[in-house]
């Protein structure tokens, strides 16, 4: 008996640590354009190019138009149960991006700014500079999975070993 | 007032016939394709991936089949193309594969470098199929982010 709780207890937060990213999406900021390229425009870095969410990230762009705003966007999707008349029909992933801050280009098209890595889903995701619907340049950063478990509030343990 | 009447039925008969009849002479085109690893990569070539290093080169297999289910080459298509995000197009060509003096299967394909200064990240593709009609088809991966073309962090430099 305690086995089965014990698992069904694992169960019920391995399902909160999936539903954990999606939850916790409203730290990005407000909803950006998925925008498209017509051309990339300059060089754009992100450094590391991997790590886990709270990551700082520096992100360094050059070859840009001098003296001009961009959005910096996170670029990720939302996930959602799809259920319809109390029937389950999986789930659904919707492409979306959301704005990390907005930066200025100096008087020779570069740019220096920092994030923080999001709590997100797990890998890769695209960083971009966009102006509306126009996208100017990307860089790819990878969110490593991470799980921390807290023994003092594990009710598992011992119990399955009864 | 019937003079109205006149101009108003012309009207809704041009703009309502003309996609009619433009729709009827299109053949429907159907479109399957795939992203390989190009010779001269990280690994071998023509495995299927979606992720790939600066400087390595991606390769397209495409099909195209009209209603009947039958192949269509050179010689019935006008042009088939992968169409990059950016803008970029790319041509691909009907041949044998693999190259030689015997090949297994005969599909387009094409094939493009990934420039050492591209950007990182995952960017959408499409491939299209044009008849000799002047029809177009156009056929998308998936919509979901490790099915698209990406660029991971890296250069790859082949071995000397």
């Amino acid at each position: 008996m305690t086995r089965v709780l014990g698992a069904a207890v694992r169960g019920v937060l391995f399902v909160i640590a999936l539903l954990a990213p999606a939850a916790s999406a409203a730290q990005l900021g407000p909803d950006a354009p998925l925008a498209t390229p017509h051309g990339f425009v300059g060089r754009m870095t992100v450094s590391p190019e991997r790590g886990p969410p709270g990551t700082p990230v520096r992100v360094t762009a050059e070859g840009l138009p001098a003296d001009t705003d961009f959005q910096l966007v996170w670029r990720t999707v939302k996930g959602r149960w799809k259920v319809a008349q109390a029937e389950y029909h999986g789930r659904e992933y919707t492409p979306a991006a959301f704005e990390i801050a907005t930066v200025r280009t100096d008087a020779a098209g570069r740019l220096a700014a920092t994030f923080t890595v999001p709590e997100d889903f797990g890998f890769l995701h695209d960083v971009a500079l966009q102006q509306g619907e126009r996208l100017f340049i990307q860089a790819g950063f990878s969110v490593d999975m991470s799980v921390t478990i807290f023994a003092a509030e594990w009710p598992g343990g011992d119990a399955d070993k009864g | 007032m019937a003079i109205a009447r006149t101009v108003f039925l012309a009207l809704l008969l041009a703009l309502g016939v003309a996609p009619l009849a433009e729709a009827q002479n299109g053949k429907p085109l159907f479109i399957a394709a795939d992203m390989v690893r190009d010779r001269g990569g990280s690994g071998p070539a023509c495995v299927l991936t979606s992720r790939f290093m600066r400087k390595e080169g991606v390769a397209w297999r495409i099909r195209v089949q009209d209603a009947t289910g039958t192949e269509l080459d050179d010689k019935s298509l006008k042009s088939v193309v992968v169409e990059l995000s950016d803008g970029q197009k790319i041509e691909a060509h009907f041949k044998g594969h693999p190259p030689g003096d015997a090949p297994t299967d005969h599909f387009w394909s094409t094939s493009w470098k990934i420039p050492e200064d591209y950007p990182t990240g995952s960017f959408n593709y499409k491939v299209v199929a044009t008849a000799s009609d002047g029809t177009t088809q156009s056929w998308q991966p998936f919509n979901v982010k490790p099915s698209l073309l990406t660029v991971v962090a890296g250069t790859f430099e082949p071995a000397k």
